[in-house]
């Protein structure tokens, strides 16, 4: 090893030896598991909507296929009649479809997602 | 457990995998927040930031690189994105005057004679005084023990450049660390 070598190789002690106690450099202890839980809610937030989505489409393709039946079985007079039956009353139809789909989000999202958390906070408690 | 198999069990939504994404990788992302923005209130939400983005863009990642290599790359731009808001540069918490950077170093004092710490102080004190891009490569090369590959992807510079980088940044501390030590001469100075 010539002397050059050498006097690099104490310089790269010192720039390790310094660096590794510097405190500044220690992860806050806590810091990675508060991470790994804001990762985890996405994680599950994201599982509960595809999962909501699912079944919206679901109760729609059969309710799509219900409808094709009729139509089939009494021509496309029924579909005539429910639409106008919707445009007379398309206030009740709508707040009714909107208070349906805001206690469907608060049961099968916020309530598993708060649910889930919850029982995992007290179990590591 | 290899990138391949993380990479596949995270995009399952496995929870563990995610787990060991962050343990794996939580040095480094550290590790260059504070070497490039300092040890301020805002490091822990850009470690935070990091990961969320890491978790984001996992569906773009392409697999020919490194998992760590990306993640530090997008740790690097984040922290570039910050400073540019900031419009400042900070550097390492550490002492504002050069009575305080030589914790019981004096002009006739032996570095032999001095503590270990002391040492380190001097030498971290040196290192905070680097331009930040040299501070950058410097930690990630000698802490992190990258590659000048690895570094380049890291920070979007040029092989060439961090090479160079890692190179005027040594010498600028040898011959900071002799002026404020000059007994280290004997051991670090040129031949």
């Amino acid at each position: 090893m010539t002397q050059e070598q050498i006097k690099n190789n104490e310089l790269d002690r010192m720039i390790h030896n310094a660096l590794t106690s510097n405190n500044d450099l220690i992860v806050p202890p806590g810091l990675p598991d508060t991470t790994i839980r804001k990762l985890e809610k996405k994680v599950l937030l994201r599982e509960l909507i595809l999962e909501l989505f699912i079944k919206v489409g679901f109760v729609l393709g059969s309710l799509t296929i219900l409808a094709g039946v009729f139509v089939w079985i009494n021509g496309s007079g029924v579909l005539t009649g429910l639409y106008i039956h919707f445009l007379n009353n398309w206030q009740i139809i709508t707040s009714l479809l909107l208070l349906v789909f805001i206690a469907i989000l608060i049961d099968q999202i916020g309530l598993r997602f708060y649910t889930t958390f919850k029982k995992e906070v007290s179990l590591k408690g | 457990m290899d990138d391949k198999t993380l990479i596949k069990k995270i995009r399952d939504g496995d929870r563990s995998a995610i787990k060991l994404l962050v343990e794996n990788n939580k040095n480094l992302v550290w590790h260059i927040i504070i070497s490039m923005v300092g040890n301020n209130s805002d490091c822990e939400d850009l470690f935070q930031e990091v990961f969320l983005q890491v978790f984001r863009g996992f569906r773009r990642f392409r697999a020919d690189a490194r998992i760590s290599t990306w993640i530090g790359s997008i740790t690097h731009h984040i922290c570039v994105d910050y400073l540019r808001k900031k419009k400042k540069e900070t550097i390492f918490r550490s002492h504002d005057n050069n009575q305080e950077l030589m914790p019981g170093f004096s002009a006739d004092m032996g570095w032999k004679q001095t503590e270990n710490e002391d040492l380190n102080q001097v030498v971290l004190a040196a290192i905070a005084r680097l331009p930040a891009d040299y501070r950058k490569v410097i930690t990630l090369y000698h802490l992190d023990e990258h590659s000048y590959q690895e570094i380049a992807e890291i920070t979007g510079m040029p092989d060439g450049t961090v090479k160079s980088h890692i190179s005027r940044g040594r010498n600028l501390l040898r011959e900071m660390l002799i002026t404020l030590v000059p007994d280290l001469a004997e051991i670090l100075d040129d031949l």
